[in-house]
């Protein structure tokens, strides 16, 4: 078994403990592993800005193994932006690099007084001075760090670090690794800059040691194959996440001008494919290990100048500040979205408060002597930008904004709560639930808060190309062939979906190359997991440590004070859309009741409460948990 | 009867099978989309593979195959969008 790095940064000290093998089975970290340590070590209540909160990086028990989609790492905490549970996951080249630098994982705990790096280095660790660093951007950090190393291969240490956004407490502050990757949503950046952690880098070859190094190498072959089956694999690689923008618009699915339509003229000016033909598009790069190619290299000298190094606009940024914003200028999208790499900001949540403040601007609710004379009209690509900027310095009403929708809205009244969209204190990212519903569900039920990736959205579940008996996916119980559809069958859909997803958070892997958007099959990773480990796990474990999981989240919550009724959707989500093919169809609270119902039958939790019941954590082998829920009162009847 | 001029719009998947985002069909009217789909799948035969993932719409809105067409319209063949 692994090894975890426990780092205490209000002392210093830095030991080193072995990951047990009963645990490390039933809490697959990942999600997993990092949910067990957070509801063991953290007491409920705690500021998540102060020394009390911890911070778990984990590469998962497959880190190392070469094949596509395994080159995730996730970065878990209490949320500073949300209300309780909060979690985050990056790409590029960090996972492998935290394996075979000696560990599965870190423990962050404490603060420092002064700004430090942590250096993790073939099994050993410190603590550097990072002062010099205060006040740099993340591509500056992480170079002048490789710098001090003495590295002459860019790849051989991989760097995560924050910008000016992290170390003023922007509460969507993200946590930037490789320069363009961003372990973006929760405001993990913010819970660094709280701790005074500028950065950690990790250096190492160490070998991994696998259970049936044969066997793993059939099963990675295997991955070679499979992954081509992918269904998105040639559109990822050719126009990027991106490349569905025009299609997302085509069928009023578009999230645009703040969740107020589903369509966007400008579409077809910001989609992948424009980016490819316009030249804006310079080259494609990867993540570790992976085939796909789905990151975008863009380069421009004007209207604003787009550097090579630090990144293109994914699907989520170009849809954040562009249809949602109505600015239908690419290169805008492009330098907003590498303001935000830079200064270590989460692309999602800064786009939705960026429309969030164009409303309220229009509305009169924020005033021109609050942005000091800056005029943040819809569609304005410069205001766009400015607002990035104000907001990772923390400057004039980029201060406010720096809360996020939830808080400043509070703060401004005059009804800008109306309009504020977020569930649980998070942004909701770029996907329309009025168009899918069970992306309504994922929304109002994800305990980080709204998230588009806590199971497949609703699209895959109009043919029967994508059941899977042996999963409990089966033909019997497909819903009816529509995305209106809100029936119980869909729900389950989305049940069996989010225990299989949250394996791939626990295995911490990309879901772009696995089932059922990849090509990769859940039988292929779990033989994978089987060889690396020799457990020996059946599908059914499989799938039950990914519900564990999400167990272990809830109940999180469920000590924060969270239950059924934060399980909701913002009120904007609930209105009917005026344009495109779901005009006039609610996602009323009727819909909604009915899908949180049969939702928490389906896992065994109370309705009335939407929290677990001691039979269904015992179940889990969870009585511990059990045990703690009764303690704080919040364990249903 | 005259003939039916409509346009075919290929979206995510099926633009790559049929390597256009847009062509024009002519139909011989009373046209419904499975005679537009028809032609496309002769034009463009991988597109049979993908049918039936596709969803339908016609001038932004859902269709089925037996929706009528008339001059001017233009169907879409969408495939499944997902996260990420």
């Amino acid at each position: 078994m692994g090894k975890i790095l426990r780092v205490n940064l209000s002392t210093g000290r830095i030991a080193t403990e072995q990951l047990q093998e009963e645990v490390a089975r039933r809490f697959i970290g990942g999600r997993g592993l990092s949910a067990k340590i957070l509801f063991d070590e953290l007491r409920p209540g705690i500021d998540p800005l102060g020394p009390e909160n911890k911070l778990v990086v984990a590469a998962g028990p497959l880190g190392a193994v070469p094949f596509s989609g395994n080159s995730r790492f996730s970065v878990c905490a209490k949320s500073p932006l949300g209300m309780g549970w909060g979690e985050s996951y990056s790409g590029g080249f960090m996972a492998p690099k935290i394996k075979q630098s000696g560990f599965d994982a870190f423990i962050i705990e404490g603060a420092s007084k002064a700004p430090v790096w942590l250096y993790v280095n073939e099994g050993r660790a410190e603590l550097r001075d990072a002062s010099k660093y205060w006040g740099k951007s993340t591509a500056e950090t992480e170079a002048e760090i490789k710098k001090e190393l003495g590295d002459t291969d860019r790849r051989q240490t991989s760097v995560a670090s924050i910008g000016q956004a992290g170390e003023k407490k922007v509460r969507y502050a993200a946590i930037m690794n490789d320069v363009r990757e961003a372990a973006g949503r929760s405001g993990m950046g913010a819970v660094m800059g709280s701790k005074n952690l500028k950065a950690w880098g990790c250096k190492g070859t160490l070998k991994v040691s696998v259970h049936d190094d044969k066997r793993l190498r059939e099963y990675v072959r295997q991955c070679v194959t499979e992954v081509k089956k992918g269904p998105y694999i040639q559109s990822l690689h050719d126009y990027g996440t991106a490349g569905d923008t025009d299609d997302l618009s085509a069928s009023g699915r578009l999230p645009t001008k703040n969740f107020m339509r589903g369509t966007f003229e400008g579409a077809d000016k910001i989609t992948g494919e424009t980016i490819v033909s316009s030249g804006l598009l310079t080259g494609r790069d990867t993540c570790w290990a992976c085939s796909t190619n789905c990151k975008r290299v863009v380069e421009s000298k004007s209207p604003y100048v787009l550097e090579k190094e630090v990144g293109g606009q994914e699907y989520e940024t170009t849809a954040a500040f562009g249809s949602f914003c109505l600015n239908s200028d690419m290169y805008a999208i492009g330098k907003a979205n590498q303001l935000c790499n830079l200064y270590g900001l989460d692309t999602i949540s800064t786009g939705v408060v960026v429309g969030f403040a164009m409303e309220a601007y229009e509305r009169g609710i924020i005033t021109k002597e609050q942005t000091r004379g800056l005029e943040i009209k819809w569609g304005s690509p410069d205001a766009i930008v400015k607002l990035v900027e104000m907001i990772g310095n923390r400057e004039g009403i980029g201060d406010l904004l720096a809360e996020g929708v939830w808080r400043a809205a509070q703060k401004l009244g005059h009804g800008a709560e109306e309009f504020a969209v977020h569930v649980k204190g998070r942004e909701a990212p770029m996907h329309e639930p009025r168009g899918k519903r069970n992306v309504g569900l994922m929304y109002a039920v994800a305990d980080r808060g709204a998230c588009h990736m806590e199971w497949e959205h609703d699209d895959f579940w109009e043919s029967e190309s994508y059941l899977r008996p042996e999963l409990g996916l089966v033909a019997s119980e497909l819903p009816n062939r529509t995305l209106l559809d809100y029936g119980r069958s869909k729900v389950k859909i989305a049940k069996v979906q989010a225990d299989l997803w949250s394996m791939c958070d626990s295995l911490v892997v990309c879901v772009f190359d696995i089932y059922p958007g990849g090509g990769i099959e859940h039988s292929t990773l779990l033989g994978i997991l089987n060889a690396a480990t020799g457990w020996g796990m059946s599908m059914k474990e499989y799938m039950e440590a990914g519900e564990r999981a999400i167990n272990m989240t809830r109940a999180f919550n469920a000590r924060e004070g969270l239950s059924r009724e934060e399980d909701t959707l913002p009120k904007r989500l609930m209105e009917p859309l005026p344009d495109g093919a779901f005009a006039g169809k609610p996602f009323g609270p009727d819909i909604l009741n009915s899908m949180l119902d049969n939702y928490y039958e389906l896992r065994g939790w109370d309705k009335q409460t939407g929290l677990p019941t001691r039979a269904r954590l015992q179940s889990l082998g969870l009585d511990y948990v059990a045990d703690q829920l009764q303690k704080m009162s919040v364990l249903p009847n | 009867m005259g003939n039916v001029k409509v346009a075919l719009v290929y979206l995510g998947q099926a633009r790559e099978v049929a390597g256009t985002k847009e062509e024009e069909v002519i139909l011989q009217a009373p046209a419904k989309i499975e005679q537009a789909i028809s032609q496309a799948i002769s034009a463009h035969p991988k597109l049979s593979e993908l049918m039936q993932t596709l969803k339908l719409l016609v001038n932004g809105q859902w269709a089925t195959t037996d929706s009528e067409l008339k001059d001017g319209d233009r169907v879409t063949l969408l495939p499944p969008v997902g996260g990420g």
